[in-house]
């Protein structure tokens, strides 16, 4: 019962694991020098199928080597970038010795491999995890258009070359089209697989796979449950596991109230939600899809149009023919309560869900130091939310808001910043205010200034209710409202999708 | 050459075959016995000897007063003997009866046992055999007698068949003596498969002409007259077709009683029928030379000559007219009139046309001699590689012979195809194929020809497909399996070995590891088509100007460029190509430039070091220079943003300036950032360069890019026409959509049973068309890198809206605000991608099935709803 996995990628010789369809698919492109791009949600069979997909070519006869891109250090350097690739690529090759690429074969991965890869005819396959993980542009831009450049040398390079020797295979969760510079993109050349849900069968054959006999369908009891699982969370295998885990194990009478019990604690304490929701919402583009997919019910695809596409990638949705539908049950009825994915909507359901947002939506802020001032801040914030204390949540996210002001007010131009002053109305300095320096301004004068600074897109418009509620950290001020802590969890709602809101559009603003 | 439709011995009269049934019903013998072994006294005294026992101890029983099962039982405990005598006398074996009683055939151990067969013994009626006078002797005598006359039939078929064993001994001796024939009895295994089960066959050259069949009735009936008046009669038939003669002796009493209709029937319709009192008389040694005389065709008989010479060729390597049963003249006609109407079959006529042989003659002699071989110890694995090196007319590459996991196997290497690899691994086994075989071939085509999707094993006899065909779609090659059969049709065949191969691979192997459409990649050569105007420009403008090759993504821009280098190679340029893919500024171009051309440039390098590349690859003759920039998009977006004292742009400006005092030519190829460049008045380039834009292929090009590879792939169009209109529509001419099309029925080939694999249709086409993935790519292969405004407007032209101000003012209505020369810049690069033309004050729809796959999603009008909110 306990041989469910939910926890990193299932091991070759586990039983928890059903072969999926789009493994054949790698596999087969592969077997037919071909690359590929396989990108799906996280948490739905990636790393599995691949550690698969690996052992089958190795079977075959292939050289193959996983380079996961999720280990890689910061680098300061284009070559650092590639020296971590080649060691990665000798130690996956069992090779201790290699001969360090200088000059110019230094800054290019066809000169690093040339030096690591031993001659002979063996076909090396390279399987770049979690591909979007470079996160310099340049050096990212750099390695996947050398990898692009194989590609086009590959059909006129030398019968012994070891361009005509590589076939990758890249995965993970990204927008490929917007990852590297389309015109230098290895991924225009490779075949897109797309990871696929499970199917009701396969999820029944999951659960005979890990009881170890098929009479376990015969009992009405368990195949109700896989039935009622798959119903609220469809074929998503990570969410499959962690309930049948849970549920299957439990005495038949008390099943009904485990699997209710798991699935709260699946919405509001898993990092597989948080992390989902909050992917989706510091996309605006995708933000934008899934808030009308909230509320909509389901929206017709738009042809070639990478949002659309991505939001399935994400794990939200997943398109059925041309319309957009959400994947499951279970991620609608989040989608739906979500007051950061629908800010300033009436959301139906008051046990409404909040997420932290990933470190990278804060990546624009330029001072460190206030960065992880906001990150913490918003990240404790959630956390005071989901554990209901929301007050200290009120807090949270205005302290991460006068954070993020100050961060963008001083990295903007002196003169900027003052023309801005001039056109705010009622801005009063405090002694212990300095004007120039709005380190030390309080937040109403950091709100009020940040809606006059000149921006190319929109304004930036902190709305006035985020510092109220923050107001509410002092006991008089609290007192004075009559609302006692669990009256203020609308307002904590509101207050986490206002503080969104600001987030997008200040990192509109100073984003070229 | 004459084909007569009937088969019955019509040129005899009559009255002819009255005679002779006349004649064969006089002469049969009705009984072949001996006076002097018609009873054999021998053999019973030597029974009755056997008996010599237990007679005294039965003699005593029947002569005893007492009656009873126990008597019986007593003098059964003397043994076996006196039990098989009770049972001879009572003409039982052993026997069960329905009360669960028995007789076994071995006597009891027990006293039980013995006392249950004493009770059958008298319940059958001992005692009325063993009455007090009897003589056991005499009865037991009398008893032999009659059993030994069951025998007597035997002994007569096996008498005759011994003289007709004999008569055709010496008459195939006198024959062979006297008429210098070289007549010979074939074993069954060499004979025919229609008279393998017959007494005898005859052959001369090893080319079969006569049967003989014995027959010995010794009582009339239904059955002996339907095996004389339907049998023989239909087996004849059948032997007609290689051609042999049937001989039938038949004789004895039951022949003799046969009614006379019967009898005609066999006299008409088979080729020979006496008894063996005619046969012994001379008529089998006349039989055997007439039919010899007439290779096996019956007197009366004109089945088509073209029968014989099939025979003749199934057997051996040639046909002469002298094999024939016609005069010379009817024997060349015969043989040019098979050429003729065997159009598949790979034949020589020799000039003077009195001789057929097998073009690959030698080739199928080896291919027969391993099929006979076939299962025996002796099958020589190397000889099937070398002759199937042969038929393709490869030869060995390096390292040429491998053996692996006991495999054995060569490298072959072939010429230039669309199909098959250059370098395949053959193997070849006499062992039972399975998939693991299969997976060790495909190992030793990763090892020895890494980028070979196809290897070939060849065995003895093949499997059934469908052992193999799950297994061949997770191999690293596709493994065609062929066995001696196949390779002595493709010998036999008179298509291209090569051809014939590959319809063997397009029926049994995984089609799409050898798909020669390129779906994401460079177009090779051998499928590059079209272009022709292209190439003229190029080759054109390049003496005395740059070229600037523009066109959206997938529409075949590098596969151009590198087709360039050849053309210009051939024009007596000196080019050098460069992949800007991944060149994001001028030190990344310094880079490749050192990389790629090997030229000594600094580290830092400043465009103005494009001079010194220049000049460094300047050669002796002094060619003229052309560099070949792909994808230089990027690398333009980087230089119009960086200034070099006080100059933007200066990599452009220093290719114009290189370019315009005739130092050398480029050729750029790109897409939006080039494109725009030169469209802008404005720009200080707008004239620099001769803009090439490179849209889709023409109609006749885009079919040979389809139809083509399907040919050489043996898969043929049942209906062109239909199939070409249909091609066009759904991709006007796209490079890239053909050939995701033509992948797309290869994958729906691969997908049906091996004998449907060889046709395709236009609904085929459609299929492959009818579905939201085909929408989905034709839309955004066309619109590749469009903005949504781009996208919005080229469904407002779909709608027939293609004026600009008329697109404009519709935008404007919708409350999306751009300026004409914005439109205008959209409508221009909408152009580019080939999706619209111009078309009077506007634009149309060049691509025509764009609506269709706007239909997926709705239709326009949602689609434009869905844009208009985006950009709202």
């Amino acid at each position: 019962m306990s041989q469910f996995h939910t926890q990193g990628p299932v091991p070759l010789e586990s039983p928890a694991y059903v072969e999926r369809a789009f493994e054949q698919g790698v596999l087969g492109e592969l077997l037919n020098q071909q690359w590929v791009l396989l990108l799906g949600p996280h948490k739905h069979g990636k790393t599995t199928g691949i550690t698969r997909i690996k052992n089958h070519l190795q079977e075959e006869g292939f050289e193959v080597i996983t380079l996961d891109l999720q280990t890689l250090p910061p680098c300061n350097s284009y070559v650092e970038l590639l020296t971590w690739i080649g060691t990665h690529t000798a130690r996956g090759l069992g090779i201790k010795d290699i001969n360090t690429p200088i000059g110019d074969t230094a800054k290019d991965l066809v000169g690093w491999l040339e030096a690591i890869v031993p001659p002979n005819d063996t076909p090396l396959v390279i399987i770049i995890d979690e591909a979007a993980k470079i996160p310099n542009d340049e050096f990212r831009n750099a390695f996947y258009g050398q990898i692009r450049g194989i590609s086009t040398a590959r059909g006129d390079a030398d019968a012994n070359s070891i361009l005509r020797r590589l076939r990758f295979l890249f995965a993970g969760t990204f927008r490929p089209e917007s990852l590297v510079h389309p015109d230098n993109s290895p991924f225009n050349v490779c075949k897109r697989i797309d990871t696929e849900d499970l199917s009701l069968e396969q999820a029944r054959e999951l659960v005979v796979k890990v009881l170890g006999h098929e009479e376990v369908l015969a009992d009405e009891g368990i195949d109700q449950q896989i039935v009622t699982a798959y119903n609220l969370v469809g074929g998503q295998p990570y969410l499959l596991q962690e309930l049948f885990a849970q549920t299957l194990k439990a005495d038949i009478l008390d099943r009904e109230a485990v699997f209710a019990r798991t699935v709260d604690y699946i919405k509001y304490h898993d990092m597989h939600i948080s992390s989902l929701l909050s992917r989706v919402i510091t996309d605006q583009a995708v933000s934008r899809i899934g808030a009308r997919l909230a509320t909509e019910g389901e929206l017709p695809m738009l042809p070639g149009d990478s949002d659309y596409k991505h939001i399935c990638v994400l794990g939200l949705a997943k398109r059925e023919g041309p319309r957009l539908k959400f994947r499951n049950e279970l991620y609608a009825q989040i989608a739906q309560s979500s007051a950061q994915l629908r800010p300033g909507e009436a959301i139906p359901d008051p046990g409404a869900l909040i997420v932290a947002l990933p470190n990278e939506a804060f990546d624009f802020m330029k001072n460190p130091q206030l960065k992880e001032f906001a990150i913490s801040a918003q990240r404790g914030a959630v956390k005071a939310f989901n554990t209901g204390s929301y007050r200290l949540s009120l807090v949270g996210f205005g302290s991460s808001l006068e954070a993020l002001l100050i961060d963008w007010l001083t990295s903007i131009p002196p003169t900027e910043l003052q023309a801005a002053k001039v056109k705010t109305q009622g801005l009063n300095f405090t002694r212990y205010e300095n004007a120039n320096d709005a380190n030390t301004w309080t937040l109403v004068n950091l709100m009020k200034v940040s809606r006059q600074v000149q921006t190319p897109l929109r304004a930036v418009n902190p709305p006035d209710p985020l510092r109220d509620f923050r107001n509410m950290v002092h006991p008089g001020k609290a007192i004075k409202t009559g609302l006692n802590e669990e009256q203020l969890k609308p307002e904590a709602i509101a207050s986490s999708g206002f503080f969104n809101m600001v987030l997008r559009d200040v990192e509109a603003a100073v984003t070229p | 050459m004459t084909d007569l439709n009937t088969n019955t011995n019509s040129e005899k009269s009559t009255g002819l075959i009255g005679d002779e049934i006349e004649g064969f019903r006089q002469s049969v013998t009705p009984d072949l016995y001996d006076l002097n072994d018609f009873i054999g006294w021998a053999e019973i005294d030597e029974q009755l000897e056997m008996y010599k026992d237990a007679l005294p101890v039965v003699q005593a029983l029947a002569s005893g007063s007492r009656t009873s099962i126990l008597t019986i039982s007593d003098a059964l405990n003397e043994g076996q003997q006196v039990y098989d005598l009770m049972r001879t006398l009572l003409a039982v074996k052993s026997v069960g009866f329905q009360d669960g009683r028995e007789l076994p055939e071995r006597l009891p151990n027990d006293t039980r046992g013995r006392a249950e067969v004493s009770s059958v013994l008298e319940d059958l009626g001992i005692w009325n055999i063993l009455t007090p006078n009897a003589d056991v002797p005499s009865l037991l005598r009398v008893r032999l007698v009659s059993q030994n006359a069951a025998r007597r039939k035997v002994k007569i078929r096996g008498r005759f068949e011994s003289r007709v064993k004999t008569l055709l001994t010496s008459t195939l001796s006198s024959l062979n003596k006297n008429l210098l024939l070289d007549v010979r009895q074939l074993s069954p295994r060499e004979a025919p498969e229609q008279a393998r089960h017959l007494d005898y066959v005859l052959a001369i050259d090893g080319i079969p002409f006569a049967a003989i069949a014995t027959v010995f009735q010794t009582q009339g009936g239904g059955r002996q007259q339907r095996e004389l008046s339907l049998t023989y009669p239909l087996l004849q038939k059948r032997l007609d077709d290689i051609p042999i003669g049937l001989i039938v002796i038949a004789d004895g009493r039951g022949t003799k009683q046969v009614p006379r209709w019967a009898l005609r029937t066999l006299f008409d319709q088979v080729s020979n029928c006496m008894t063996l009192r005619q046969a012994e008389a001379g008529s089998l040694e006349d039989a055997i030379v007439v039919l010899a005389k007439r290779r096996g065709l019956r007197q009366g008989i004109n089945i088509p000559l073209n029968r014989i010479i099939n025979t003749a060729l199934a057997s051996g390597t040639e046909i002469k007219i002298s094999q024939l049963p016609a005069d010379s003249d009817i024997g060349r006609i015969a043989l040019a009139q098979y050429v003729e109407e065997h159009p598949a079959l790979g034949l020589t006529l020799d000039p003077d046309g009195s001789r057929l042989s097998w073009t690959r003659a030698e080739l199928v002699q080896k291919v027969r001699t391993l099929l006979n071989s076939r299962g025996l110890a002796t099958t020589n694995e190397p000889d099937v590689l070398e002759v199937f090196q042969s038929l393709l007319n490869s030869s060995l590459g390096s390292n040429a012979v491998i053996v692996e996991n006991n495999l054995r196997g060569s490298i072959l290497s072939l010429k230039d195809d669309p199909v098959l690899p250059s370098s395949m691994v053959t193997v070849g086994t006499t062992d039972s194929i399975d998939p693991r075989v299969l997976r060790g071939v495909a190992r030793m085509s990763l090892r020895h020809a890494p980028e070979a999707k196809l290897a070939t094993l060849i065995c003895p006899t093949a499997p059934p497909p469908s052992i193999l065909t799950s297994v061949q779609g997770v191999l690293s090659a596709t493994v065609a399996v062929v066995d001696y059969t196949d390779i002595l049709r493709i010998a036999q065949h008179s298509a291209s070995p090569r051809d014939s191969f590959v319809s063997i691979v397009v029926e049994r192997t995984d089609l799409t590891k050898v798909s020669p459409f390129v779906v994401r990649s460079v177009t090779p050569k051998r499928i590059f088509y079209g272009r022709e105007v292209e190439q003229a420009t190029l080759l054109g403008t390049l003496g005395t100007n740059s070229v600037a090759l523009l066109g959206g993504r997938r529409i075949g821009k590098t596969s151009l460029i590198r087709r360039a280098q050849s053309w210009l190679q051939d024009a007596d340029f000196r080019p050098f190509f460069g992949d800007c893919q991944d060149v994001g500024d001028w030190t990344d171009f310094g880079r490749m430039a050192r990389r790629e051309w090997n030229v000594d440039v600094p580290e830092l390098f400043k465009p103005h070091h494009l001079f010194d590349i220049v000049t460094q690859l300047r050669d002796v003759a002094d060619r003229p220079i052309v560099l070949l920039l792909d994808e230089i998009d990027h690398l333009l977006n980087w230089d119009q943003s960086h200034v070099e004292n006080g100059v933007r742009e200066v990599f452009f400006r220093t290719c114009r300036a290189i370019s315009q005092e005739g130092k050398a030519q480029f050729v750029f190829s790109g897409e939006r950032v080039i494109a725009q460049k030169l469209w802008d008045p404005h720009s200080p380039h707008w004239n620099f360069c001769r803009p090439l834009p490179l849209q889709q292929l023409s109609r006749q090009a885009s079919e040979r890019l389809l139809l083509e590879p399907l040919q050489a792939l043996q898969v043929m169009v049942t209906d062109p026409s239909s199939f070409r209109s249909a091609l066009w529509r759904f991709s006007s001419g796209h490079p890239q959509i053909v050939q995701f099309l033509g992948d797309g029925l290869v994958g729906m080939l691969n997908s049906r049973p091996r004998e449907g694999r060889s046709l395709i249709t236009h609904e085929d086409l459609t299929t492959v068309v009818d579905c939201y993935d085909y929408a989905e790519h034709y839309l955004e292969t066309y619109w590749g890198q469009a903005t949504d405004l781009e996208k919005l407007i080229s469904v407002l032209v779909a709608e027939g809206i293609g004026a600009p101000p008329n697109v404009t003012h519709i935008l404007h209505q919708e409350g999306i605000n751009f300026a004409e020369d914005q439109v205008v810049t959209g409508l221009r690069m909408l152009e580019l991608y080939g999706i619209i033309e111009r078309s009077g004050p506007g634009y149309s729809l060049r691509a025509n099935w764009f609506c269709e796959a706007l239909s997926y999603y709705g239709g326009p009008e949602q689609v434009k709803d869905l844009f208009r909110e985006k950009l709202v």
